[in-house]
């Protein structure tokens, strides 16, 4: 909203400078985000918020200019006997008294349409729109100064001597004053004559209706217009103009008349010519609402010791009525122009801002110095576990947006049977559903940085993924995706380490033991089965808890890696967190420490490639039976030497016993069963 | 050995003791190895480049989120998490925005295509919250005051996308309820969050402002942090930088969760997540987060 410094001062006795005002009225709510000197005059633009359409005029301006100040405000006159009975009046038809509850009318005869004088188009080049003509300009003079929005017809181009307030039918057409044709529904409610509509009520006025330089008689409307209806209506047809922002927010249908008597008046004197009397259609009966405020209220509300006297004082200046009431409150009338008065505690917003916020202490709550407990969730901590576990290791946390691309959860989606949600509403094609899961926001964030040739990336992402239940209901569920390429690590030591399927298995495991997650399961995912066509045939994985899948990881399957333009070879995984972090446990438990020294024997193998290593170990064990033994593998060998066919282990076997030491002979025999265990599983000993 | 002849025992026995330790640390230096470990000392370079561990780093906004966390926890509050998805019930109703308001429009959602949610004979559609208060609803049915949470998560607004504005963000928001709390005491506690986030000499400014949810309402500025509110660039030379909305509860929320507004007041705060980050920082575009270049998110 504009206003200028001196069109206020027509209202309010103001001896404070524009810099002054601005910051006082800042300070009280009405934010101004500007202030321009224009030469001869100041410039304010305002922030209105939406509870205080009041604030929309001249006048609501200065009232709380008043109130801030404490000055009394100095409304215009208005004239209400300047009527001709010679002059008709017209006839006014309203056939949605909801749309439209009220509307006035008055005609006005004899006009001599000219250009405005210097105050008026002074008045309103200062708010920055263009003079137009004397009505024209008279009209949107009182809309700035009242709020209420005016329009005037052409009556020689009403027809049939009435109008209707009604809704539109379909297929009924408007072209309006900026030349553009206008389709009409139901939905809209339109002023219309005998030859169909004349204007979008409460919005914007018809062509042909317009005044113009040859009008002679005019039909002035002052109305109130449903906010609903005309909301409606604006939005449908994309207009936004004066009026309708108005309308929408509520306009004061008590001020309808007075705002009519203005325009009126300033006619009259401006254009000459006659008026007749105002018709003044629909209820006109406004039940003043009734608001108390306890003093004692204030006080425990706010924190500081408000006087009765200043409460009324400026309750007084906004416009309130006191009336009689019990004695522990102070009660009051509202007037129509603030219905956001509606409760106590809105009474002690006003006396709040108008005592100023910077007056009342800042004083730290009781409460927090009380000793209580502060805590967060097990989710929430269980989460940020995980996360310090991840960011331990090395890896970056990134964040993508939830909104993605309907296009790429086709070629992600690793469970073909989750129901996508789609947003009504989006703002683009690339942000129209929500993701089922995270590996296009990971993705993107890898291509992003390697089109920057930034090509050794070990990152990882937490967040939710949405998804319709069977019984279309949305469902949550935090997922964790991580993302692989290049090197692990360069340095002139060890040169080069690339990142591969190894290193990603051991973050996935340290994450698990991180999160005391004991019993779990890693088994391939299978050639290009449903659920994991993302990842390369050769190198994938499931992991298990509980025998359930919680995910899946690997290489990246070459369709997805061109999808990306990612032209290395890198690895991802992606894991229902929620699944982990119901598993997990934070419990520790000690173990009390081997007493007994332990036996170290190395062993190396020469197996089959085909034979997996894991049924190698899992042989040792078993060969090893009661004498505890740990077995790492140390190296691997697959150099010109070895068969074809073949690949060499070497394992570390650590022999211990807990109550006791071990004998040499308990070890060679227990050393020798493995050994040929093995044998007798066509793994040859080197 | 005799009482009386020891200690002259005993100092014959340390200067014996050190002589030859000396001896030996007389033979160690004149060995042929002592003139090689001088030659290696002389020859090991120690500016060659240090073999570093792989260092991981936390998002940006997860460090922000977690200092903000902190701060509160040590001030007893209780970290309390909400879906992101919700209806229009948690969204506008119960934070006292009704159907149609104008005020819904600063609060545009995106619309789930979705069967509407069927709460007390009314249908509500489904969407994406547009604020984190919808947890403190949820929070407020289900326990009685007194309360102390803080709910920090992601929202969505369909603003279109610049360097200040995203259509998804984060948002931390505030709720203590309990018999007597005061505007005064709004002031304080956030005086006392402003003072630990940025630096002990940031002040605090109360504008009144419009929100739904709460009476009276606030919008609170930090004295800048950049220029420390002489007035630069970054605070368009106005000394001040809006972080936090803020106010008194409506009793009309209260009343929508079962609370008696005559016993119970309490206040509410919130804050954008990205835009303390952006302040704390400098940084200069809000799309950064969420394009994750390395280059950016090693820095933090």
């Amino acid at each position: 909203m504009k206003f200028t410094y001196s069109w206020i001062k027509d209202y309010v006795d103001i001896t404070i400078s524009p810099q002054e005002l601005a910051d006082k009225l800042t300070m009280a709510g009405l934010q101004i985000e500007s202030l321009k000197n224009t030469g001869q005059d100041w410039v304010f633009q305002a922030e209105v918020t939406t509870n205080r359409p009041d604030l929309l005029s001249m006048l609501g301006i200065a009232r709380e200019v008043s109130a801030i100040l404490g000055k009394r405000l100095n409304p215009p006159v208005y004239v209400y006997d300047n009527v001709n009975r010679l002059v008709g009046w017209p006839k006014i038809q309203i056939s949605d008294t909801a749309a439209c509850h009220r509307y006035t009318g008055r005609i006005i005869t004899d006009l001599k349409i000219a250009e405005s004088p210097g105050w008026l188009k002074d008045r309103i080049k200062s708010i920055g729109l263009r003079p137009i003509n004397n009505i024209v300009d008279v009209t949107n003079f009182v809309l700035f100064e009242t709020g209420q929005p005016l329009h005037a017809f052409d009556l020689n181009n009403i027809k049939g001597g009435y109008i209707q307030v009604r809704r539109a039918k379909d297929n009924e057409q408007i072209v309006t004053i900026d030349d553009q044709a206008r389709k009409l529904d139901p939905d809209i409610l339109i002023i219309a004559g005998e030859e169909g509509p004349l204007a979008i009520a409460g919005v914007m006025g018809g062509r042909d209706s317009q005044v113009t330089e040859a009008t002679k008689n005019v039909l002035l409307e002052s109305a109130y217009f449903d906010p609903l209806i005309v909301r409606r209506a604006a939005k449908k047809l994309g207009l936004t103009t004066d009026s309708s922002y108005r309308f929408e927010r509520g306009v004061d249908s008590e001020a309808l008349k007075s705002a009519s008597a203005r325009a009126v008046e300033l006619i009259l004197k401006l254009a000459g010519g006659s008026s007749g009397k105002l018709v003044d259609a629909g209820k006109k009966k406004y039940s003043m609402q009734r608001v108390s405020v306890r003093p004692q209220r204030v006080n425990d509300l706010l924190g500081v010791e408000v006087p009765q006297k200043f409460i009324s004082a400026k309750l007084a200046l906004l416009g309130l009525k006191s009336v009689p009431g019990a004695k522990i409150r102070l009660s009051f009338t509202v007037p129509s122009l603030r219905r956001d008065l509606r409760q106590e505690v809105d009474l002690i917003e006003e006396i709040a801002r108008l005592w100023g916020y910077d007056n009342i202490p800042q004083i730290p709550p009781q409460q927090i110095n009380a000793l209580s407990a502060g805590c967060m969730p097990r989710h929430f901590a269980a989460e940020s576990a995980a996360r310090d576990a991840l960011v331990s290791f090395g890896l970056v946390e990134a964040l993508s947006y939830s909104l993605v691309d309907k296009k790429y959860s086709r070629l992600c989606q690793p469970d073909s049977l989750i129901r996508q949600i789609f947003i009504k509403n989006p703002l683009s094609e690339e942000t129209a559903a929500l993701r089922t899961n995270l590996i296009d926001g990971i993705l993107s964030a890898a291509s992003w940085n390697i089109n920057r040739n930034i090509n050794d990336i070990k990152i990882f992402q937490i967040g939710k993924v949405y998804s319709a239940g069977d019984d279309a209901r949305p469902q949550e569920e935090t997922c964790l995706a991580v993302f692989f390429a290049g090197n692990r690590r360069e340095d002139w030591q060890d040169g080069q380490r690339p990142l591969d399927f190894y290193y990603l298995k051991g973050i996935i495991e340290a994450l698990l033991y991180k999160l005391g997650i004991k019993e779990y399961d890693i088994a391939s995912a299978g050639a290009g089965q449903d659920g994991y066509k993302i990842l390369d045939v050769s190198q994938n994985a499931v992991l298990k808890l509980n025998n359930k899948a919680v995910g899946f990881f690997g290489k990246l399957g070459k369709g997805p890696c061109e999808e990306f333009g990612i032209k290395k070879d890198c690895f991802i995984c992606h894991l229902k967190l929620d699944a982990l972090i119901e598993a997990a446990s934070f419990e520790k438990i000690f173990e009390t420490l081997p007493r007994f020294p332990s036996v170290t024997r190395d062993i190396s193998l020469l197996a089959q490639e085909a034979v997996p290593c894991k049924k190698i170990t899992d042989l040792i064990k078993e060969a090893a039976g009661s004498l505890t033994c740990d077995v790492k593998l140390f190296d691997v060998y697959s150099a010109q030497d070895i068969k074809a066919g073949y690949k060499s282990l070497a394992f570390r076997l650590t022999y211990q016993l807990p109550d006791r030491t071990l004998t040499s002979e308990e070890v060679d025999s227990a050393h020798s069963e493995v050994i040929s265990l093995l044998i007798r599983n066509q793994i040859q000993i080197r | 050995m005799p009482q009386e002849q020891r200690p002259n025992a005993g100092i014959l026995i340390n200067e014996l003791k050190n002589q030859i330790a000396s001896m030996i640390e007389d033979k160690l230096q004149n060995t042929p190895d002592a003139g090689q470990s001088r030659q290696a000392a002389q020859n090991f370079d120690i500016t060659m480049p240090a073999v570093l561990p792989e260092l991981g780093h936390k998002h940006p906004l997860t460090q922000i989120t977690e200092q903000i966390c902190r701060i509160f926890i040590g001030m007893g509050f209780e970290i309390a998490e909400g879906p992101e998805i919700e209806t229009e019930y948690y969204n506008f109703q119960a934070l006292n925005i009704p159907k149609e308001h104008p005020s819904r429009d600063t609060f545009d959602t995106f619309f789930l295509d979705l069967k509407p949610d069927k709460r007390s004979e009314a249908l509500h559609n489904w969407l994406l919250r547009s604020q984190t208060s919808t947890v403190q609803i949820r929070i407020m049915e289900k326990i009685s005051p007194p309360l102390k949470i803080i709910a920090p998560g992601r929202v969505f607004r369909p603003d279109a996308t610049d360097a200040s504005h995203s259509f998804m963000f984060h948002q931390i928001e505030g709720l203590l309820v309990d018999k007597g709390v005061t505007f005064s005491q709004l002031k304080g506690a956030l005086a006392m969050f402003v003072r630990q986030m940025f630096t002990d000499k940031t002040k605090i400014r109360f504008r009144p402002h419009f929100f739904p949810f709460t009476e009276p309402s606030a919008e609170v500025d930090i004295s800048c942090v950049f220029c420390g509110g002489s007035g630069c660039r970054v605070c368009s030379h106005e000394g001040w930088l809006e972080v936090l909305g803020a106010g008194m509860v409506n009793p009309a929320v209260f009343e929508a969760v079962g609370y008696d507004p005559e016993i119970y007041t309490g206040f509410a705060f919130g804050m954008g997540v990205e835009r303390i980050a952006m302040l704390k920082y400098g940084i200069t575009d809000i799309r950064m987060f969420y394009e994750n270049d390395l280059r950016f998110l090693k820095q933090f």
